[in-house]
C-alpha cells in the first residue's frame, strides 16, 4: 500500500510538473485551426433502408459498379450526395501578423487517413491561400469522384467498418501550412450523411452558444472586457440547456436509441490561462459538468488585446464558435 | 571459537572431560529437521514432488574427543561448528569445520566426530544421505579439591537422586522452547537429561545444591544453582539467551524435481529481502524470467505472457489476486507463509489453465509447542499474528490484517490533489482487509507423516475498497467511484499416506465479487466457486513412480449493472460524444465448469529420469463445451554429483473465461482456449555447499492468444455484430535465464539472477510482423544480499537494472487536429522501434533486533531507491504531440517500521 500510494502520488505529482512544463491548449499562441464546421452540419437520407446501405458498399467493392440500384433510390443518393454545404474553419495565428498560409481542402475515403494522403483515395476540393480569421468555403462534400466513374461516398461507405450504420462520415481535411516558420497542420471534420432509419429521426441542427458572461455580465461580440491585474475572471457560456436537443441513433440491432445531446465547450484565449480546456459532456456516471470556467491572465505579460474563442460541439457533428475581446493591463 | 578463559584457581578446581562436550548430534539434527518441516509442506504431493526430510539422522555412538592438553592447562573452552554428511549407512564423512577455535580444538572435534555413527536419514521415506551441521562443546568439568573426596565422606558412595528438577527451556525473545539441550548438575555429571520436543527436561537430583548447566547449540550457555529438599519435585523455566541468531541451516541431498525451473524461496528469505518492505510474495519479482513491472506493481509477467497468464495459488487453490489494490500489500500475511514454489514455465500435469507461469503459495500449521504471535504496525495497516497448539495433534493459526488509512486521510493526512478551481479536488481513500485461519488435526509441526491421516481446515479472504471521491470544481454534485472486489475461501484436506502411497483431497469452496458504484452506473459480479483436486502418487519401485490426479472447479457467475446506453457497444459512436441517455438494467448469469485429469509417471534409468505427463480437460463455459489435450515431457540428466541437465517441452492451455462467451455485444461466443508450446533446456551445477548456478534457455510459443477487439459482421439486414475479442494472438519469447544462488547459510543468503530474453506479439491474419511485447526488457539483473550483524542487526541489499520498456518514438511533422473529437494524434515511427532509459535502482534494508524475556522487537528501516534514480516509467506528450516527457517512478522512499512477536 506505501508503495500504491507512493507511486500514486508520485505520479501526480510528476504529471502536474510536466503540466507546468507542457504547451497549455487553452493559450493561443501559434498557428492553430480551433474550429472546423458544416452548415448543414448532418445530411438525411430520407426513408433510408439498411440494405440501401449494404448495396452502396457492394456497389463500392465491386470492380465495374455493376450493382444494380433502384433509381429512384439512385435519385434519392445523387440529391442527398448534392447537397451544398458551406464549410467553415476558425484558423488562429496570433504570432503571425498577418503573414499569407497555403492551403488544401481535401476529401478522403478512410477516417483514419487523418493526413488525407492515401494514394487514389482522396480528392483535393481546393488549394489557394488565406490568412488569420474564418476561413468559408461553399462545397459539395458529397459528390466528388476518385476518378469519373468512382464516387467517392461509395468509397467511404466501403471502407466504414459499420458500412454507414452510424452515418457516412465523409472525412474532410484542411492542410494547412506556414512556409516561414514550418508549421504545418492536418484538421480533420467529418462531414454526416445519415440514414433516416426512423420517422422521428431528425437532421442536427447546428450548435451556437447564445453568448457569453464575463464575472457574470452578458458580453457581447463586439464589446471589449477591461481587464487589469492577476485577478481570475470567470466566464461562461449563457445557457443554452434548452437548445440541447433530443435525438435518435439507430443501435446495432437496428432499434432507435435516444440520445439527448451533451454539448462541450472548449475555452482558448491569446494570452493567459483558462482553468479547464473543455466542460461539458455527460459522463458515463451520468453526471454533467457546469458551464464555469475561469481565466487567469498571464504573470509578466504587457498591457495587449486578448482575443478569446469559445467552441462549442454537439456530438452529432454540429459545431460552432463565438469570439469574444479583452484589453488587459497589468 | 574460544568461548570461556577461566581463572588459575577456578582451573585448578576443573577436571577436563571430554564427555562434557555433548551438546551434540541432536541438538543440530532436531533444529535442521523441524525447520524443514516448516519451510516444506508435509505431504508428498502427487502432482509437484516436493521432497520431504521425514526422518532426521539421530546420533547412536557418540565418540568422545581428546581433550587438547595444551587448552587444558590454560583452561581454555570451546565449541566448534562443524558440516558432516551422515551417509545413508549412518557414518560420517566430509567433517569440515566451519567455526573452529584453534588450540587443537578443531582437530580433536573432527577425529571425533569422524567416529560417530548416526541412524540414517530419511527422505521421503528412503534413506538419503544428508549434510549437518554439528556444533562439538569442549567444556571442563568441575573436580573437586584434591582430597575432598576422601575427606569429606570416605564411604558414602555415590549420591543418591532424591529430587527432581523439571525444567522448560524457552528461548529469550521467540519463546521457542529449546529442543536437545542438556541439562546437568555439575556435583553429579553422570546424571544428565536432554530437553524433548517441547523444550521440557526431568533431571533426578541430588537433595541439596545443584550447579545446573544447561547447554545447547546456538545458545549461550546458562548456568545456574538451584538448591532441592529430598523428595521435592520442582518445575522451573530458563530462558537461555540465543547468540547471534542466525538463518537456519538447510538439509541438502533432497530429490531432485522434474521441472526445468522451480524457484523455491523460503520464510526466511522472504521477510527481509529489500526492497520488498517485508512483503514476501514480492520477492517473486526478484526471479529471473521476470519482468519488471511498472511503477512498482504487482503485474507477474513472466517470459513474455501477459499478466493474467500467470495464475496465483495458495494452497492450491486459485486466488483471484496477490496484492491488495493491485500493488500494495500482499493478501496474504507474510507470517502465515510457509514457502513460494515459482514456476516460470514448464510447470507439471497438476497445474494447469495457464500459458505464462504459476505461483504457489504455500501456507504453514501452527505452532506445536507454545502459543506465539505477532503484530505488526505502521502508518496505514496493522497485522496479527497467533499460533497454538490446542491439544496434542491439534494445531491453530490465524493472522488479520486491516489499514485504517480510510481513518486518517481524511484528518490527517487526506490524499488531497489539488485541482483547478473547475476541476475541484481529489480524495482517494483505500480500505483493505485479509485474514487467514487455519486449524490441523494429526501430526505436529516439525513431525514426519507417518502412515495414516492429516486433516486441515483453512479458511482465508481478502476485502478491497477504494474510494474516489471528487468534489467541487465545475460538478453539479459530488462524483463518487467506489471499486470493491472481495473473495473468500474455504480449503479442507485430508492427506493420507500408506507406505509408498500418497493420497490427498483437497475440496474447496470460494466466493468472489466484484463492484463498481460510478453514479447512475453499478456493476455487480457475485462468483461462486466449488472445487475439487485430488492427487495420487504411488512409488512403485526404484525405477517407477506413479502420480495422478483430477483438478476441477464449478463456478457460476452473478453479473448484474444498470448502465447508461453503452456508446460504442451498443450502438455507434460519433467522436467526441458524451450524450445523455437511459438508464438500463443488465443481469446475466453464467455457469462455469472446468475439469481436468492429469497423469504423470517418472521413470528412473540410472543417471537419467525421464517423465511423460498428460493433462486432459473438458469445459463447459457458459452451455459451450472446450476440451483440450496438453501432452508434456520431461527429462533429467544427472552424469555425476552436483551437476543436472534438464529439458522440458510441453503444450499449455488456457481456458477463456466463461463470462466472456456470452453473445455479442458483450462476449464472443467461439472463443477458444489460449494456447502455448513452451520449452526450455537448463543445467544445475553445485559449486559449493552453498553455492549453485543454474542456467536454462527457453523458446515459448504462444498462439490462439485472447486479443481486443474482435471481428465485426454485418449482416444481411444490416445488422452489426461485433465481437470484443478473437483468438488471433499470436507470441513467441526466448532467451536465457542465470540463478547463482547463495542458499541460507547461517548468516548469509542471496542471489543473482540475470535475464537475457527478447518477447514479441503480433495478430495473425493481420499481415504485420513481430513487433517487441510492451514489457520486452532484454536485461534484466538482479543481485541480493542479506547478511546477519553482531548485536541482532541484519542488512540487506537488492540491485537492480533492466532494460527500458519499448516505446514508439515520436515524429511529429505536423500537428493532426480531429475538429469532432477536438483531439490531436500523435505520429510515431514504427511500433516499439524504440525504448526508454535503463532502470537501476539500488534498495537497502536494515533490521535491529531488541530481545526481551518473552518477545522481541524488530526495527527495521526499509530504503527503496537509495541513490533516487529517476526511472522512467511512462511517457507523457503535450497536446499535440510534439514533445514527449518522461513520467519517473518512485523517488527515495525509507519506510520505517516495528515488529512485535513472541
Amino acid at each position: 500500500m506505501r508503495q500504491t500510494l507512493a507511486t500514486l502520488l508520485c505520479t501526480l505529482l510528476a504529471t502536474a510538473a510536466c503540466s507546468g512544463q507542457r504547451d497549455d491548449p487553452t493559450l493561443v499562441h501559434d498557428l492553430r485551426v480551433l474550429g472546423m464546421t458544416f452548415q448543414p452540419p448532418e445530411v438525411l437520407i430520407p426513408a433510408c433502408d439498411p440494405k440501401l446501405l449494404l448495396g452502396l458498399a457492394a456497389a463500392a467493392a465491386s470492380d465495374a459498379g455493376t450493382v444494380a440500384i433502384d433509381p429512384a433510390v439512385l435519385n434519392t443518393l445523387v440529391t442527398t450526395a448534392s447537397t451544398p454545404a458551406k464549410f467553415s474553419t476558425l484558423i488562429a495565428d496570433p504570432a503571425g501578423n498577418g503573414r499569407v498560409l497555403d492551403y488544401r481542402l481535401l476529401a478522403c475515403v478512410s477516417t483514419t487517413d487523418r493526413d488525407c494522403n492515401d494514394v487514389g483515395q482522396f480528392v483535393e476540393m481546393k488549394r489557394s491561400t488565406t490568412t488569420a480569421g474564418q476561413l468559408d468555403l461553399d462545397l459539395i462534400p458529397g459528390f466528388q469522384f476518385l476518378d469519373p466513374n468512382t464516387p467517392l461516398l461509395l468509397q467511404v461507405v466501403q471502407a466504414d467498418t459499420f458500412k454507414g450504420l452510424g452515418g457516412i462520415r465523409l472525412p474532410v481535411v484542411l492542410d494547412l501550412s506556414a512556409h516561414d516558420t514550418g508549421e504545418h497542420i492536418y484538421a480533420q471534420k467529418l462531414m454526416v450523411y445519415s440514414c433516416q432509419f426512423f420517422a422521428d429521426q431528425k437532421a442536427n441542427v447546428q450548435p451556437v452558444l447564445p453568448g457569453m458572461t464575463w464575472n457574470g455580465e452578458s458580453w457581447a461580440e463586439d464589446e471589449v472586457k477591461q481587464a487589469s491585474g492577476t485577478g481570475e475572471v470567470v466566464i461562461q457560456p449563457v445557457d443554452f440547456s434548452a437548445l440541447q436537443e433530443n435525438y435518435l441513433v439507430p443501435s446495432i440491432a437496428l432499434q432507435p436509441v435516444p440520445l439527448v445531446e451533451s454539448w462541450k465547450v472548449n475555452f482558448m484565449g491569446t494570452m493567459g490561462l483558462f482553468g479547464t480546456y473543455e466542460l461539458g459532456g455527460t459522463g458515463f456516471d451520468g453526471q454533467s459538468e457546469r458551464y464555469r470556467n475561469t481565466w487567469k491572465p498571464g504573470e509578466g505579460a504587457s498591457e495587449q488585446d486578448v482575443t478569446f474563442y469559445f467552441v462549442v460541439r454537439d456530438g452529432r457533428g454540429g459545431e460552432s464558435w463565438l469570439t469574444r475581446h479583452a484589453h488587459w493591463k497589468p | 571459537m574460544v568461548q570461556n578463559r577461566l581463572t588459575p584457581t577456578t582451573r585448578g578446581r576443573l577436571l577436563g572431560l571430554g564427555r562434557l562436550a555433548l551438546s551434540v548430534g541432536l541438538l543440530l539434527s532436531l533444529p535442521v529437521w523441524a525447520f524443514e518441516e516448516t519451510v516444506r509442506r508435509q505431504e508428498v504431493d502427487a502432482g509437484v514432488h516436493v521432497p520431504v526430510l521425514t526422518k532426521a539422522p539421530a546420533l547412536v555412538t557418540f565418540v568422545k574427543a581428546q581433550y587438547p592438553d595444551d587448552a587444558r592447562q590454560l583452561g581454555l573452552t570451546a565449541a566448534i561448528r562443524l558440516q558432516v554428511t551422515v551417509n545413508v549407512d549412518g557414518s560420517a564423512s566430509d567433517v569440515t569445520v566451519t567455526e573452529g577455535a584453534g588450540h587443537g580444538f578443531d582437530e580433536a572435534a573432527v577425529d571425533a566426530v569422524r567416529q560417530f555413527v548416526f541412524s540414517p536419514a530419511e527422505v521421503d521415506n528412503t534413506p538419503a544421505p544428508v549434510r549437518i551441521e554439528y556444533v562439538y562443546h569442549f567444556v571442563l568439568e568441575p573436580q573437586l579439591e584434591a582430597g575432598t573426596e576422601d575427606a569429606g565422606a570416605p564411604d558414602a558412595g555415590p549420591p543418591v537422586a532424591n529430587a527432581r528438577l523439571l525444567g522448560t527451556l524457552i528461548a529469550r525473545g521467540s519463546r521457542n522452547r529449546v529442543v536437545g539441550a542438556l541439562a546437568r548438575c555439575d556435583e553429579w555429571p553422570d546424571q544428565e537429561a536432554y530437553t524433548d520436543e517441547v523444550g521440557k527436561f526431568a533431571l533426578p537430583v541430588p537433595a541439596g545444591e545443584c550447579h545446573l548447566r544447561l547447554v545447547a547449540s546456538d545458545f549461550e550457555l546458562y548456568q545456574t544453582k538451584e538448591t532441592l529438599e529430598a523428595g521435592e519435585t520442582r518445575e522451573v523455566n530458563y530462558y537461555l539467551l540465543p547468540k547471534i541468531t542466525g538463518y537456519q541451516s538447510v538439509v541438502h541431498g533432497e530429490r531432485d524435481k522434474k521441472e526445468v525451473v522451480k524457484r523455491t524461496v523460503s520464510r526466511e528469505e522472504l521477510q527481509v529481502v529489500p526492497g520488498a518492505f517485508g512483503d514476501p510474495i514480492r520477492v517473486i519479482q526478484d526471479f529471473p524470467g521476470v519482468a519488471r513491472a511498472p511503477f512498482g506493481l504487482g503485474q507477474l509477467i513472466v517470459r513474455g505472457s501477459s499478466p493474467s497468464q500467470t495464475l496465483t495459488f495458495f494452497d492450491g487453490v486459485e486466488i483471484p489476486l496477490l496484492f491488495h489494490l493491485g500493488g500494495g500489500p500482499s493478501v496474504v500475511n507474510g507470517e502465515f507463509l510457509d514457502r513460494i514454489d515459482f514456476f516460470p514455465g514448464g510447470f507439471g500435469a497438476r497445474y494447469g489453465r495457464a500459458i505464462g507461469g504459476v505461483v504457489d503459495v504455500a501456507s504453514r500449521k501452527g505452532a506445536a509447542d507454545t502459543y506465539h504471535g505477532s503484530a505488526k504496525v505502521d502508518l496505514l495497516d496493522t497485522s496479527l499474528f497467533f499460533e497454538a497448539p490446542l491439544s496434542d495433534g491439534v494445531s491453530v493459526a490465524a493472522a488479520a490484517r486491516r489499514s485504517y488509512i480510510d481513518a486518517l486521510l481524511p484528518s490527517v493526512l487526506p490524499l488531497v490533489v489539488p485541482q483547478s478551481q473547475q476541476s475541484g479536488t481529489l480524495l482517494a481513500i483505500p480500505v483493505y482487509w485479509d485474514y487467514q485461519v487455519r486449524l490441523d488435526v494429526g501430526g505436529k509441526k516439525g513431525e514426519k507423516q507417518s502412515d495414516g491421516s492429516l486433516f486441515s481446515l483453512f479458511a482465508f479472504g481478502s476485502d478491497d475498497l477504494l474510494r474516489l471521491v471528487a468534489s467541487g470544481g465545475n460538478r453539479n454534485t459530488d462524483v463518487s467511484l467506489d471499486v470493491h472486489t472481495l473473495f473468500h475461501r474455504v480449503v479442507g484436506t485430508w492427506q493420507y499416506k500408506k507406505g509408498d502411497t500418497t493420497f490427498k483431497l483437497t475440496p474447496y469452496a470460494g466466493y468472489d465479487l466484484a463492484s463498481i458504484d460510478f453514479g447512475i452506473a453499478k456493476l455487480t459480479a457475485n462468483q461462486w466457486t466449488g472445487g475439487l483436486r485430488a492427487d495420487l502418487g504411488v512409488e512403485t519401485s526404484k525405477f517407477f513412480t506413479f502420480r495422478a490426479g483430477t483438478d476441477l472447479y464449478d463456478q457460476v457467475v452473478v453479473g448484474e449493472a444498470s448502465l447508461p446506453t453503452l456508446d460504442g457497444v451498443q450502438y455507434i459512436s460519433f467522436p467526441g460524444a458524451d450524450a445523455k441517455s437511459s438508464t438500463q438494467r443488465i443481469a446475466q448469469t453464467v455457469n462455469s465448469f472446468d475439469g481436468a485429469l492429469y497423469v504423470e509417471g517418472d521413470f528412473n534409468l540410472g543417471p537419467v529420469t525421464i517423465t511423460p505427463g498428460l493433462r486432459a480437460s473438458g469445459s463447459d463455459l457458459a452451455g459451450q463445451t472446450r476440451n483440450a489435450w496438453d501432452p508434456r515431457l520431461w527429462v533429467r540428466y544427472q552424469p555425476f554429483e552436483g551437476t543436472v541437465f534438464k529439458g522440458s517441452l510441453g503444450l499449455y492451455t488456457q481456458p477463456p473465461p466463461g463470462t466472456s462467451l456470452v453473445p455479442p455485444p458483450l462476449g464472443t461466443p467461439f472463443l477458444t482456449h489460449e494456447r502455448a508450446f513452451q520449452s526450455s533446456l537448463g543445467v544445475a551445477q553445485r559449486l559449493t555447499e552453498y553455492l549453485n548456478v543454474d542456467v536454462t534457455g527457453f523458446y515459448n510459443r504462444r498462439f490462439e492468444n485472447l486479443v481486443s477487439p474482435g471481428k465485426t459482421v454485418i449482416g444481411d439486414d444490416g445488422t452489426v455484430t461485433a465481437y470484443r475479442q478473437a483468438n488471433t494472438g499470436l507470441g513467441r519469447a526466448y532467451g536465457m535465464e542465470l540463478m547463482l544462488r547463495h542458499e541460507v547459510s547461517k548468516y548469509f543468503f542471496g542471489w543473482v539472477a540475470y535475464t537475457l530474453s527478447r518477447s514479441e506479439q503480433t495478430t495473425a491474419g493481420s499481415g504485420n510482423p513481430y513487433v517487441l511485447s510492451p514489457f520486452d526488457q532484454t536485461h534484466i539483473l538482479t543481485v541480493i544480499g542479506s547478511v546477519r550483524l553482531p548485536f541482532g542487526f541484519e542488512l540487506g541489499a537488492r540491485f537492480r537494472y533492466v532494460t527500458g520498456n519499448p516505446t514508439s518514438p515520436l515524429q511529429h511533422s505536423a500537428d493532426v487536429f480531429s475538429a469532432d473529437s477536438y483531439t490531436y494524434s500523435a505520429t510515431f515511427g514504427a511500433t516499439r522501434s524504440a525504448r526508454v532509459p535503463d532502470f537501476h535502482q539500488l534498495d537497502l534494508r536494515l533490521d535491529k533486533n531488541f530481545v526481551f524475556q518473552n518477545w522481541t522487537l524488530d526495527v527495521f528501516l526499509d530504503v527503496q531507491n537509495v541513490y533516487n534514480q529517476k526511472n522512467v516509467e511512462t511517457t507523457f506528450y503535450d497536446y499535440r504531440f510534439r514533445q514527449s516527457f518522461y513520467v519517473s517512478g518512485v523517488p527515495i522512499l525509507p519506510d520505517l517500521g516495528v515488529k512485535a512477536s513472541f
